[in-house]
C-alpha cells in the first residue's frame, strides 16, 4: 500500500511537471534593430521530396508559388493573375489562344538562356508526355523569339490561365535537359532540378529530411532578399506545431490546407509568431453519390440538408474559426459568389415530414426507416483520408451519421477506409458509397470551382458522379468562359443549381492558420488562402538585426 | 483498487453523468456540468473516461483469458508429453518469442480492418508464448513429483493427471501470468488505438488519447482531455502488474516450502 501510494504521488508529480509551461527565453531587445537580408529561412512542411525533379511531391506544390520551376503567370498577393515568367499576356478576341511576351535575358539555373524554343517545348511536353492540360492545350507556335502563342482546344482562356497559376505540371522546363526524358516521374539525372525561378536547388539531406535552396543571383527579375531556404519536412501538422513551439522553423508552408481551428489555442500562443489567419479558399463538402443507381434521390438529399446540425459541424470544424455555409456551396471568397442564396439551416421536423411524405417509413419498428418499397435503407458515409486533412472528416462523419439517425435514416461511417488512403481512393473510384465528405482545395475552387469534384466530365478528378445534362452544360459554360464576367455568371448559376438540386452541401466556411515569425523577420506578404510563404515575401522579407 | 476498477466498468452506464456518445457544445473547458469538459465532438470527457474503462478492461480480460487458456494448454501438453510434441510446440514458442510483438500486432490490425475483435485477436496471437513457456517449465518439474508418478502407476489417464494433479499446482503461476497479461493487453490496446488502429465506433482510453492528440487537445494543452486517460491507463496497469507480481512471489514461496 505504501509502495502504491509512493507510485501514485510520483506519477502525479510527473504529470503536473509535464503540464507546466516550458520556461520562456528572454526576448532580445529589438528597439535598435536594423533590417538585413535573410541568411536562412526555415520553412516547415509535411510534403515529401520523393524524386529530385519537378514532379516530386513538394516541388509540385512549390510550382504554384513559382519557386524553382515557374509558370508564365502567377497569382499575386491580391489574388490577381499577373505575369510571372512572361512579361505580358493577351487573350485573343475569339478566346481560342493566349499570346505571351517573354523576356530575353532569363537564364536556367545551369546558366543556359531560356528561349522561345524552351517555352514551346514545355507546352508540347505537357500535351504529349505529361498528358496534363490535355483538355485545354492544342498546340504552341513561336511567333518570334519574344512572342509565343498557345492555341486552345476550346474557348477557355480564363480557366487555362487560372490553371497556369496553380497547376504544377505546366511549369517551364529546359529543352536541353528534358527533350530525351520519356518518364519524367522517375528522372533524377543531371539537371533534373534545373528551373529558371528565383530559387536554385542546392541539396537534400535525406537523413535530416531538409531540402536546401539558394537564391538564384542571375534571376532575371532580380535576386530575392531571402538568400537561403531550408524546407524541414515533417510527418504531420502536429509535429509542425511542435517545431514552431521550439523555434525550429520560421513559418509553415502547405498548399490549401493550413492549420485548422482545432489548433487555434496552440497557434495563438506561439511566442514571437503571428498566427497568420487566412480564409480557406476551399470548401469542406458533403457530396452525394449521384450515379444512376444511387440511393440518394431528391427526397433523401433534401431531407439530409434539413437534418444536419450545421452549427455543431462548424464548431467541430473550426473551433470558433468556421461559420455555417450557404446552400450554394461556394464560399464568399469565390469569384461570382451569389450572396442572395440562403444559408444552410437545420430543421429536423421538416426532414421527417419530407421522408414521411415520400414513403420512407419505419415499417418494422426498429426506429430506422425503410425505403418506399419496404426494403432496408441505409446511407454509407465515406470520409476523406489523407495526411493533409488529418482525421477531421472522420469526426464530421460521426456528426452527420448522428443527425441522419435522428431523423430515422440508418447511417454509418465506412470503417474500412479509416486511416487507409488507398482503400478510400478505391471506394470513391468504385462509387461504393452514398455520402462523401471531402475537402475541395483552394486551387480547385479558384480554377474551376468546387463543382469540379461533382462533374463526370471535363475534370481530372476521379470521384465525380453528377452527369445531369443541365449541370454539365453550366459547368462546361464555366470552363469555356472567355471573360471573367462570363465565368462569374456561370459560377452564380452553378451555385443556384446546387442550392435547388442539392448534389452537395457545404459543411462550413472556415479559416486556417499559417504561423510565421514576426519577432525575427519583417516584410511578410500574406496571400489569403495561402499564407505568408509567397513569391512577394521572398523579395520583401528582411531579418531584424541588433548589430 | 482492482475491485473498484471492475465495479466502475460494470456500473458505467449508471454512474456516468452523460451518454458518452451524446454531443453537446465542442471544446468546452471543465465546468460544473461537464467536469472534464467536452471533446471536439462535444462529448462529455468524464463520461467517456468511465465508459472507456469498460472497453479497456474488456479487451484486457478477454485477451488475457484467451492467452492464459491457450498458453497454459499448449505449455502443459508440451511439458507433459515431451518428445516430438514438446519439440514442435517449443519451436512455435521460440518463433513467437523472436518476433517483436508490437510491430506484428500493428501489421495484423492494419491488415484486418480495425475493430475490437481484431485487436483482441492480434494481441492473443502475439502474447501467448510467455505463458506457454512458463507453464511448460513448471509442468516438466511437476510431472516428476511423487503424486504424479503414483497417479501414472495407478493407470490414471493423461487428461486426468494434467487436470487433477498438475493444473491445480500451477494456479498461482497462471493467475499471476493472467493478471500481467491483462495489463499487457491493455497497454497494447492503448498503443494500437493511439496509432490510429482502433475503431472510432468504441471508446477506450487509447482512443481518447488519439482523439485528444488529433483534435489539438495535446498541442493546445487541454490537460483535462489527455491527462485523465493517461492516469487511468497507468494506474490500472500498475494495479494489475502489482497483483500479478504478488501472486508470482507467492508461487515462489510455495515452491520454496515444497
Amino acid at each position: 500500500m505504501k509502495k502504491c501510494l509512493t507510485f501514485l504521488i510520483a506519477l502525479a508529480i510527473l504529470v503536473v511537471s509535464g503540464c507546466a509551461p516550458a520556461p520562456t527565453e528572454p526576448t532580445s531587445d529589438i528597439s535598435t534593430a536594423t533590417l538585413v537580408d535573410v541568411e536562412v529561412l526555415n520553412v516547415g512542411s509535411i510534403y515529401e521530396f520523393n524524386t529530385p525533379n519537378f514532379t516530386s511531391n513538394i516541388m509540385q506544390m512549390l510550382g504554384f508559388e513559382n519557386f524553382s520551376f515557374v509558370n508564365p503567370v502567377r497569382l499575386s498577393s491580391d489574388k490577381e493573375i499577373v505575369p510571372s515568367f512572361a512579361t505580358d499576356y493577351k487573350i485573343a478576341e475569339d478566346g481560342m489562344s493566349i499570346t505571351f511576351t517573354i523576356p530575353t535575358d532569363a537564364k536556367w539555373h545551369d546558366g543556359m538562356p531560356v528561349t522561345a524554343e524552351d517555352f514551346k517545348f514545355s507546352v508540347d511536353y505537357c500535351i504529349n508526355t505529361l498528358k496534363t492540360m490535355k483538355t485545354y492545350f492544342k498546340s504552341c507556335d513561336i511567333i518570334d523569339e519574344e512572342t509565343i502563342r498557345v492555341n486552345l482546344l476550346s474557348t477557355s482562356p480564363i480557366v487555362t490561365l487560372r490553371h497556369w497559376t496553380f497547376w504544377n505540371r505546366t511549369v517551364l522546363l529546359p529543352k536541353h535537359i528534358w527533350e530525351n526524358v520519356d518518364d519524367p516521374a522517375t528522372y533524377s539525372g543531371e539537371g533534373s532540378m534545373v528551373g529558371c525561378g528565383p530559387y536554385q536547388f542546392d541539396r537534400y539531406d535525406a537523413e535530416a529530411r531538409i531540402l536546401y535552396f539558394n537564391a538564384y543571383e542571375d534571376y532575371h527579375l532580380g535576386a530575392p532578399t531571402v538568400k537561403r531556404i531550408a524546407f524541414k519536412l515533417y510527418d504531420s501538422k502536429e509535429t509542425v506545431i511542435m517545431a514552431l513551439k521550439n523555434n525550429d522553423i520560421d513559418c509553415f508552408y502547405q498548399y490549401a490546407t493550413g492549420l485548422g481551428g482545432q489548433y487555434a489555442d496552440a497557434v495563438n500562443n506561439l511566442d514571437g509568431f503571428d498566427a497568420g489567419l487566412v480564409t480557406n479558399m476551399g470548401v469542406p463538402m458533403l457530396a452525394f453519390n449521384m450515379s444512376e443507381n444511387s440511393r440518394c434521390d431528391d427526397t433523401v438529399r433534401l431531407a439530409v440538408s434539413h437534418a444536419l446540425d450545421y452549427e455543431m459541424i462548424a464548431a467541430t470544424l473550426g473551433n470558433g474559426y468556421a461559420s455555417v455555409a450557404g446552400k450554394g456551396v461556394l464560399n464568399p471568397a469565390s469569384d461570382g459568389f451569389d450572396d442572395s442564396i440562403p444559408m444552410n439551416e437545420q430543421n429536423q421536423d421538416e426532414a421527417n415530414r419530407i421522408l414521411d411524405e415520400a414513403g420512407y417509413l419505419d415499417i418494422d419498428g426498429d426506429g430506422m426507416r425503410e425505403d418506399p418499397n419496404g426494403q432496408a435503407f441505409e446511407q454509407v458515409i465515406v470520409s476523406q483520408q489523407s495526411t493533409a486533412v488529418g482525421t477531421i472528416y472522420d469526426r464530421l462523419g460521426q456528426i452527420v451519421a448522428r443527425d441522419l439517425i435522428a431523423v430515422g435514416i440508418n447511417a454509418r461511417l465506412n470503417e474500412d477506409v479509416l486511416g487507409n488512403s488507398e482503400a478510400y481512393t478505391n471506394t470513391i473510384k468504385s462509387k461504393d458509397y452514398d455520402i462523401h465528405l471531402v475537402n475541395t482545395t483552394g486551387g480547385a475552387n479558384f480554377i474551376d470551382t468546387a463543382f469540379k469534384y461533382l462533374s463526370t466530365e471535363r475534370t481530372g478528378y476521379y470521384g465525380g458522379t453528377l452527369s445531369d445534362p443541365i449541370f454539365l452544360a453550366l459547368y462546361s459554360g464555366l470552363l469555356d468562359s472567355t471573360s471573367l464576367e462570363e465565368y462569374m455568371s456561370y459560377s452564380g448559376q452553378l451555385q443556384n443549381y446546387a442550392a435547388t438540386t442539392l448534389p452537395a452541401i457545404a459543411l462550413g466556411w472556415d479559416q486556417m492558420f499559417y504561423p510565421h515569425n514576426t519577432e525575427k523577420f519583417e516584410g511578410w506578404v500574406i496571400r489569403d488562402g495561402h499564407g505568408p510563404f509567397t513569391y512577394e515575401t521572398w523579395f520583401s522579407l528582411q531579418e531584424k538585426s541588433t548589430t | 483498487m482492482l475491485v473498484l476498477l471492475c465495479l466502475i466498468a460494470i456500473v458505467a452506464p449508471i454512474i456516468s453523468p452523460f451518454d458518452p456518445w451524446e454531443m453537446y457544445m465542442p471544446y468546452v473547458k471543465p465546468n460544473a456540468v461537464h467536469w472534464l469538459g467536452t471533446n471536439d465532438l462535444g462529448q462529455d470527457i468524464f463520461s467517456e473516461l468511465i465508459h472507456s474503462c469498460r472497453i479497456s478492461l474488456f479487451i484486457g480480460i478477454v485477451s488475457a483469458v484467451v492467452i492464459t487458456v491457450v498458453g497454459s494448454g499448449l505449455g502443459m501438453i508440451a511439458g507433459y508429453y515431451g518428445g516430438i510434441v514438446d519439440r514442435i510446440i517449443s519451436v512455435l514458442i521460440n518463433i513467437g518469442m523472436t518476433i517483436p510483438s508490437l510491430p506484428l500486432t500493428i501489421v495484423m490490425v492494419a491488415f484486418f480492418k480495425p475493430s475490437l475483435w481484431n485487436i483482441i485477436l492480434a494481441i492473443c496471437v502475439t502474447e501467448w508464448t510467455t505463458t506457454a513457456r512458463m507453464v511448460r517449465s513448471r509442468t516438466l518439474q511437476l510431472k516428476k513429483a511423487c503424486h504424479v508418478t503414483h497417479a501414472t502407476l495407478m493407470g490414471a489417464s493423461d487428461f486426468y493427471i494434467m487436470y487433477r494433479h498438475i493444473l491445480p499446482n500451477m494456479g498461482s503461476l497462471i493467475f499471476a501470468k493472467g493478471s500481467l497479461a491483462i495489463a499487457s493487453a491493455m497497454l497494447t490496446e492503448a498503443s494500437l488505438s493511439y496509432l490510429g488502429l482502433g475503431s472510432p465506433l468504441y471508446k477506450s482510453w487509447g482512443m481518447m488519447l488519439r482523439d485528444a492528440f488529433n483534435a489539438g487537445g495535446v498541442l493546445n494543452n487541454y490537460w483535462w482531455w489527455y491527462v485523465p486517460p493517461i492516469l487511468c491507463i497507468s494506474i490500472s496497469v500498475f494495479i494489475l502488474s502489482s497483483f500479478g507480481h504478488c501472486l508470482g512471489e507467492r508461487t515462489q514461496n510455495e515452491r520454496s516450502v515444497n
